[in-house]
């Protein structure tokens, strides 16, 4: 054994008999200052994995807020659409309602909402929601109403196609078809079909859906064009009812070509019989 | 001084973890038989102190232990054949005297799972070193 270790021994043994004999404060001091220097490293990265487990709970946070914002935002952008159409069909008058029910032998088919006659609800008015088309008013009680959507078969429209004018009618016969197109009729993958506007019930530019598969008929006179709804009926909560019946009966004469005159005549004549 | 640096390395790391398996005695135990007195009385000394300032008892208690098994290793060291049962028995003889010092100076409590669990682990983790510094399984 060397000196040198010899000498090493009793530095290092002696150096922590101190440590051990030396008072309360002196051990405090001594541990407070040793522990800055030696366990430094230590420090750093229990820090650091500190910081991750924090940053990891921050995170969890604002991805809850991030998903909660984003449902806002969805709801939002819907309500903004409504805003939109009621630009884009002037005129209109829209009232919102809230599905209360749904029909348990046809779900998709017929839906309830809480207006009903109280609200100037009417058989045969337009529902909607954005600018998509949901179906139409079937019956009507005191405080609720009974709406047909698309999706019950039978179910019937006029409608058009966006891009190329095409005429024909949307029919629901399992599938959502536009029929009566003719062969050499210009009609696209993707096209629009909004309603045409030639039905008393619905007004033009109500969107139905996008053209989905094209094919010829048997017949070799049609094609048979199926299409893809923009409403998914199970998916919705609420809807808009559309109010067409805004006009009165003489502003309906009145608008009528010639009637006008016809009536300033009348008014003018009645006194005169009277008299 | 890349071993050395390794040593201190691992010595970091294994502090948290000592307080389930006695990972430390086994490292300083390596050292001891591996490297030169002179270090291994150091390490020995520095690795107490780092156990005293992480797990604060006694300031200084844990470091007068390992040096004191360091130096009397040391001088039996040359004695020893580096086969597994010679070293399993000689670490247990060791631990347990690490363990009795701290029992009868410190008056700590002895937990019979920690010294059973360091005793079984002792081999895998003495192989593992003899990998990771030595590139060797086992140096006979």
């Amino acid at each position: 054994m060397s000196r040198i270790q010899l000498f090493i021994f009793f530095v290092l043994f002696s150096t922590s008999l101190t440590f051990i004999i030396s008072g309360e404060k002196v051990d405090f001091f001594i541990s407070k200052n040793l522990s800055q220097i030696f366990l430094f490293p230590h420090r750093c990265i229990s820090s650091y994995f500190h910081y991750l487990q924090v940053s990891q709970q921050h995170i969890e946070e604002l991805e809850k807020t991030v998903a909660e914002l984003q449902l806002t935002n969805e709801e939002l952008k819907s309500h903004l659409n409504i805003a939109e159409d009621s630009i884009l069909i002037p005129n209109l008058k829209l009232m919102k309602a809230n599905i209360i029910g749904r029909d348990p032998m046809n779900f998709n088919g017929f839906l309830y909402i809480d207006k009903g006659e109280r609200d100037n609800v009417y058989i045969n008015q337009p529902v909607v929601i954005g600018h998509r088309l949901v179906g139409k008013v079937k019956s009507v009680s005191s405080n609720m109403s009974l709406v047909e959507t698309f999706e019950k078969p039978g179910f019937a429209i006029s409608g058009m196609d966006e891009k190329t004018r095409v005429y024909g009618i949307v029919k629901n016969n399992g599938n959502l078809k536009f029929n009566y197109v003719k062969i050499d009729d210009e009609i696209n993958i993707g096209d629009t079909i909004i309603t045409s506007g030639l039905s008393e019930i619905f007004p033009k530019g109500i969107m139905l859906g996008s053209v989905k598969e094209i094919e010829i008929a048997d017949d070799h006179l049609f094609k048979e064009v199926i299409i893809k709804p923009f409403v998914q009926i199970n998916q919705i909560s609420y809807v808009y009812l559309i109010f067409t019946k805004k006009d009165t009966l003489p502003e309906l004469i009145e608008k009528r070509p010639g009637i006008p005159e016809k009536l300033k005549e009348l008014k003018m004549v009645i006194p005169a019989l009277r008299k | 001084m890349k071993r050395y640096l390794g040593y201190l390395l691992l010595l970091y790391i294994f502090i948290p973890f000592n307080q389930k398996i006695d990972i430390i005695s086994i490292l300083i135990f390596f050292v001891i038989l591996n490297e030169s007195p002179v270090f291994s009385v150091v390490f020995s000394f520095f690795a107490g102190l780092l156990l005293d300032l992480y797990y604060p008892v006694a300031l200084g208690m844990n470091a007068m232990f390992h040096t004191i098994l360091a130096q009397g290793l040391s001088y039996v060291k040359k004695y020893l054949i580096q086969e597994p049962l010679p070293i399993l028995i000689i670490f247990t003889i060791f631990y347990i005297l690490k363990v009795l010092l701290t029992f009868i100076f410190v008056i700590s409590e002895i937990h019979l799972a920690k010294i059973l669990l360091t005793i079984f682990t002792f081999l895998p983790i003495f192989i593992i070193l003899n990998k990771i510094f030595y590139r060797v399984w086992s140096r006979s």
